[in-house]
């Protein structure tokens, strides 16, 4: 016989997850993933002026609200046809790389390490479950202070070019506002080198600490093996650091016209009006609570009708810079050298820099659709954006990294990615399914984003 | 979590010294204390929010003085007891909502991250399941609202509604004052100050209420206009504008500088360990500690076009 075992809240991510889990002789038989706070951004949204757009889409999330200035002034410049020049874009993806990498030493130090080992013996670490905490992890542990340490300057780093963090003031659609100095390049460079000597002296080699206490996790949690990447950080020579992609049956393709067009969003199983799966190009958010059969405020994206799994990994396999599988402990791994290849690269863009920017770009909004594909440091992320004649914005759809990883079931009945990976766990002990956290945990869940 | 008196002490008289109260008071207090106290608990609830303000706290550096919280984990492991905090604590599932249910027992402050969704019967926002049911993030504010020693409203969504309840409200946000009519504490920003926060937590804790304004606003920090605290402001009497965002050395009144209308003290204290703030990097303040934020303009001229 099955028995229901319900995580709610899970706790250490952004925003209201609640989980069920069916659970039979210790294997986890079905799973139900559920976004529990809607907000409404894409009505408040309607009817703007597209200037407010970057920076009220930041708002969505406190975590990764570059991202979202990003994706937004991206849309907003395509529907006028605008590509600034690659000063602006270095330095808009300074700012963003900045975040990234606040964002991964966040999530591995404060918000995943305490599924494996005990946090410091007091409140808010104390008390927690005892289960499967496994000696090893004590030095790792020792390094929380260091990385608290190493975040903030990330966020100060981004503030330097952006005014503050989170939520950045300086992203406008032509260019960037923020004018850069010597001096500014001096002080972000001084806090890249020693963020940089955080990932390489502390956290990959933690990290690595990790999967060598629990090399199982290579075996759980993977999911339905489909990646997708957008594609994000712009090169001198018009290229992406990271290429957008696919990868499935271990085959990469690039991402085309084709398979942007082939997104859908399926509601039957969330809390929205319809049944019908849309391009987010034409697709409207009306709540309807409650719906039957319903279970989600997070819609379900899928791409060709599938689920795919964003984020770190998927970045780095598609572009052949992560030779491991997919799995619990692949998505740490994953992430944890992204942030270096990040942090690299933002030292080169750092040496190209010049003070060109916060000039008079002689940008224009034009009216139209546009669209704008960027990356969150969780996974791709879109603005799917329509500015009417009268200089507002039409309709404003988003999809977020978490809205394809937490999905519910599509229409079609299929279980999302962190449902299908969660699905044949084995939970030793259901009133305390330490394994089932873990594997949420490795996907770097952001239920703010999600839904919005 | 129990606390040294010096360490204590050390704790009110930073607080008092960042909301300009009278640190004799504090001294006061020397003679009352034993040697070890057993700190007030504090649980902090996340509604239609962002966690912008959590993650903001968590970029808390304290300043040169050494008095109060060094930085988030100094903050965490002597300073407060922030018993129920769904960003930060191990415990998930029943084992938080056994820890919100025992740090609400006794004496606890409650900080609301976030607005309070009343549509749908407010399950556009559930923050736990207890005993099979969902709960609401309105249920919640309801039932510990009443029971709290103070209440702190983090951010501009739980202190005004902000970004959630503009526009069409679509799932209608209220503030736990509206909700329960309880007055607050109200620490707005998007996102709040980490020493707005702490600093205002620490007074708190020491049993200080601090001078607020008609809005609920810590006049310490709430005090005077972002405009007349500008290192631009001459600028403005110049008559020097700018033309398009991004210009340096110009006042941005007129691309739609909310300054003037602003209560913060940005200007001097500076975001992110005092490296920038908004209109430093050429961006006009958007005025986002005011009721009024988002205003339907956040800028009267966004783009880089001169006419």
């Amino acid at each position: 016989m099955s028995t229901i075992s319900i995580i709610d809240p899970v706790t250490r991510l952004e925003g209201h997850l609640k989980i069920e889990l069916e659970i039979s002789q210790n294997q986890v038989m079905n799973a139900k993933v559920k976004g529990m706070l809607y907000r409404g951004f894409e009505s408040i949204l309607r009817g703007q002026a597209p200037e407010n757009a970057p920076l009220i889409t930041q708002r969505i999330c406190g975590v990764c609200p570059v991202s979202h200035g990003q994706a937004s002034i991206q849309a907003l410049e395509n529907v006028s046809g605008w590509i600034p020049d690659i000063n602006e874009r270095h330095v808009r993806d300074l700012i963003l790389g900045a975040n990234f990498i606040q964002s991964h030493i966040l999530h591995f130090y404060l918000l995943s390490l305490m599924d494996f080992t005990p946090g410091p013996n007091l409140s808010p670490w104390n008390p927690s479950w005892d289960v499967d905490l496994r000696p090893g992890l004590e030095g790792v542990m020792q390094n929380l202070p260091a990385a608290v340490e190493a975040r903030r300057q990330a966020h100060e780093m981004g503030a330097i070019f952006c005014g503050k963090m989170p939520h950045a003031a300086s992203y406008a659609a032509g260019g960037t506002t923020a004018k850069i100095t010597s001096k500014k390049v001096e002080q972000f460079k001084n806090l890249l080198s020693s963020i940089i000597e955080f990932i390489e002296t502390r956290y990959i080699p933690d990290v690595e600490t990790l999967q060598a206490v629990y090399p199982d996790y290579y075996q759980i949690g993977v999911g339905p093996e489909n990646l997708l990447a957008f594609g994000a950080f712009h090169q001198d020579d018009n290229t992406l650091l990271f290429q957008g992609g696919t990868m499935q049956n271990n085959e990469i393709q690039p991402l085309n016209s084709f398979a942007l067009e082939s997104i859908s969003e399926h509601v039957t199983n969330s809390w929205y009006a319809g049944h019908e799966s849309l391009s987010p190009r034409y697709s409207e958010t009306i709540p309807e609570y409650p719906k039957e059969g319903a279970y989600s405020w997070v819609k379900a994206p899928r791409l060709f009708d599938q689920p795919f799994e964003l984020g770190p990994l998927a970045r780095m396999k598609i572009n052949n810079l992560y030779s491991g599988g997919i799995s619990t402990m692949d998505r740490h791994m994953a992430r944890s050298r992204e942030a270096l290849v990040i942090a690299k690269q933002m030292d080169l863009w750092l040496e190209n820099i010049s003070g060109g920017t916060g000039h008079d770009t002689g940008y224009a909004q034009a009216a139209g659709f546009g669209l704008g594909l960027t990356e969150a440091p969780r996974g791709a992320l879109g603005h799917w954006v329509t500015i009417g004649e009268d200089q507002t914005i039409a309709n404003y759809q988003i999809i977020t990294p978490t809205c394809w990883n937490a999905s519910p079931k599509s229409d079609d009945s299929v279980n999302g990615p962190l449902e299908q990976a969660l699905i044949g766990t084995y939970i030793e002990d259901k009133a305390q399914p330490i394994e089932a956290v873990r594997i949420i945990h490795s996907f770097d869940p952001c239920l703010a984003c999600a839904i919005q | 979590m129990t606390i040294s008196r010096r360490a204590f002490l050390k704790y009110c008289i930073g607080a008092s010294t960042l909301l300009g109260l009278d640190v004799s008071v504090v001294g006061n207090l020397n003679k009352l204390l034993a040697d070890e106290l057993t700190m007030p608990n504090i649980v902090w609830l996340e509604g239609a929010a962002c966690s912008g303000c959590s993650v903001s706290l968590a970029n808390l550096i304290g300043d040169e003085t050494d008095q109060g919280p060094t930085d988030l984990v100094d903050l965490l492991t002597s300073y407060v007891n922030l018993s129920f905090a769904k960003t930060f604590m191990s415990a998930t599932g029943d084992a938080a909502v056994s820890q919100l249910k025992d740090a609400t027992a006794g004496e606890f402050i409650l900080v609301v991250e976030g607005g309070i969704p009343t549509a749908f019967d407010g399950m556009a926002c559930t923050v736990y399941t207890a005993d099979g049911q969902e709960v609401t993030m309105s249920q919640a504010v309801s039932e510990y609202a009443s029971k709290a020693s103070m209440v702190v409203c983090v951010g501009t969504c739980a202190s005004f509604g902000g970004i959630p309840a503009s526009g069409s409200n679509p799932t209608g946000v209220v503030t736990v004052q509206t909700l329960t009519g309880i007055p607050t504490i109200n620490l707005p920003g998007c996102p709040a100050h980490p020493d707005w926060i702490a600093g205002t937590l620490a007074a708190v804790i020491c049993g200080q209420t601090p001078e607020l304004d008609d809005l609920g606003r810590p006049t310490a920090f709430y005090g005077k206009t972002i405009h007349s605290q500008c290192p631009r402001k001459p600028l403005y009497d110049q008559g020097r504008f700018a033309d398009y965002l991004g210009q340096e050395g110009r006042c941005l009144f007129k691309l739609g500088c909310q300054g003037p209308y602003t209560y913060a003290d940005c200007p001097t204290r500076g975001w992110n360990n005092g490296h920038n703030y908004c209109v430093q990097s050429n961006s006009n303040c958007i005025g986002c500690v005011e009721p009024g934020f988002p205003s339907p303009t956040l800028i009267t001229r966004r783009s880089h076009r001169r006419e």
